[in-house]
């Protein structure tokens, strides 16, 4: 077992032994950080599959209305009456930093009324064409949720990813490294003391026999 | 302070278009579809896409590919009626399924 570059002494042994420390200390401390963000994320998946149900909810009433607004006022009446009215929307972007890692937020902002960009005869139209204008709103609030809550999660999971990498990083390769290094200084150094008290008795038995012979 | 913009159906398109969101397109294909949100994805003006189902479905791998390489726009994939996503127009399945080993819906 030829182990190039390393050197058998004490120091070094020493050095590997306060460095197999220090590789166990970080990755106790990731395995903590692996857990916390599993458990962090678990929380909001839950809160994603709450988020898509609240959209899928929100689209149907924006359809159920179209349909009734349709039924209603005749679908060509109502496609005449979807004029393009100016931007009402507008998404403002903040972030917040959980366990180190930066988090977007979306807050949603309606800078104009519907009825002040849509102008049309309250006489001659549904109240249901009304409707489907709130149920757009509704639907923008619960998508700019989601949208927000999937960035979180992406964000989430792609440092998990990182991190399950670093731990079996450490647990697969640099932590079996320094055992194995410690392990060879260890058995190369008990050789060489051998080999010593080998020597010292090959020395001691010349000698003796040296000092009979004068003798 | 980001835009908001729509890619969907004709209808679709036409409501968010009506009631305030000004870049609602409509396409109808699939070239069409993946030209348009490249289009968009590149403009930093816009924070979010809302991209509807039958759309989505024909543009799975570019929405995928956008979503992997840059953090905005957030593209969202919306039902459309009677068309709810499928399951492989979702980025976050994959992450999702290697990191935690869960399905979401």
């Amino acid at each position: 077992m030829a182990e190039l570059g390393i050197r058998v002494t004490r120091m070094e042994l020493f050095k590997l032994k306060k460095r197999l420390e220090i590789a166990d200390r970080a990755r106790q401390l990731l395995e903590e950080k692996r857990k916390i963000l599993a458990m962090e994320l678990m929380k909001y998946v839950d809160r994603i599959r709450e988020l898509r149900e609240n959209v899928d909810h929100s689209l149907a009433d924006l359809y159920d209305a179209l349909i009734d607004a349709e039924m209603t006022m005749g679908k060509s009446v109502v496609r005449g009456l979807l004029i393009p009215s100016t931007d009402r929307f507008e998404i403002e972007e903040f972030s917040r930093s959980t366990i180190g890692i930066s988090i977007p937020i979306l807050k949603l902002k309606m800078t104009r009324g519907f009825m002040a960009t849509n102008p049309y005869s309250l006489i001659t139209t549904s109240i249901k064409l009304d409707e489907i204008a709130s149920r757009v709103d509704d639907v923008l609030v619960s998508v700019v949720e989601l949208a927000e809550a999937q960035a979180t999660v992406k964000k989430l999971a792609e440092e998990l990813d990182k991190v399950k990498r670093r731990v079996n990083a450490m647990e697969r390769i640099v932590i079996p490294k320094i055992q194995h290094r410690i392990r060879y200084i260890e058995m190369r150094l008990d050789e060489m003391e051998r080999e010593d008290m080998f020597r010292l008795k090959r020395i001691k038995t010349r000698l003796e026999r040296r000092r009979r012979a004068g003798v | 302070m980001g835009k908001i913009a729509v890619i969907a159906s004709d209808d679709i398109a036409a409501i968010f278009r009506w009631a305030g969101v000004r870049d609602s397109f409509s396409v109808s294909t699939e070239e069409e579809a993946r030209k348009l949100l490249y289009k968009l994805a590149k403009d930093p003006k816009y924070t979010l896409i809302i991209v509807g189902a039958s759309i989505a479905e024909k543009i799975a791998r570019t929405i995928e590919l956008i979503t992997a390489e840059q953090e905005y726009p957030l593209i969202i994939t919306i039902p459309e009626r009677g068309i709810t996503p499928s399951k492989r127009v979702d980025p976050l399945r994959e992450l999702l399924r290697r990191t935690l080993g869960i399905e979401i819906r």
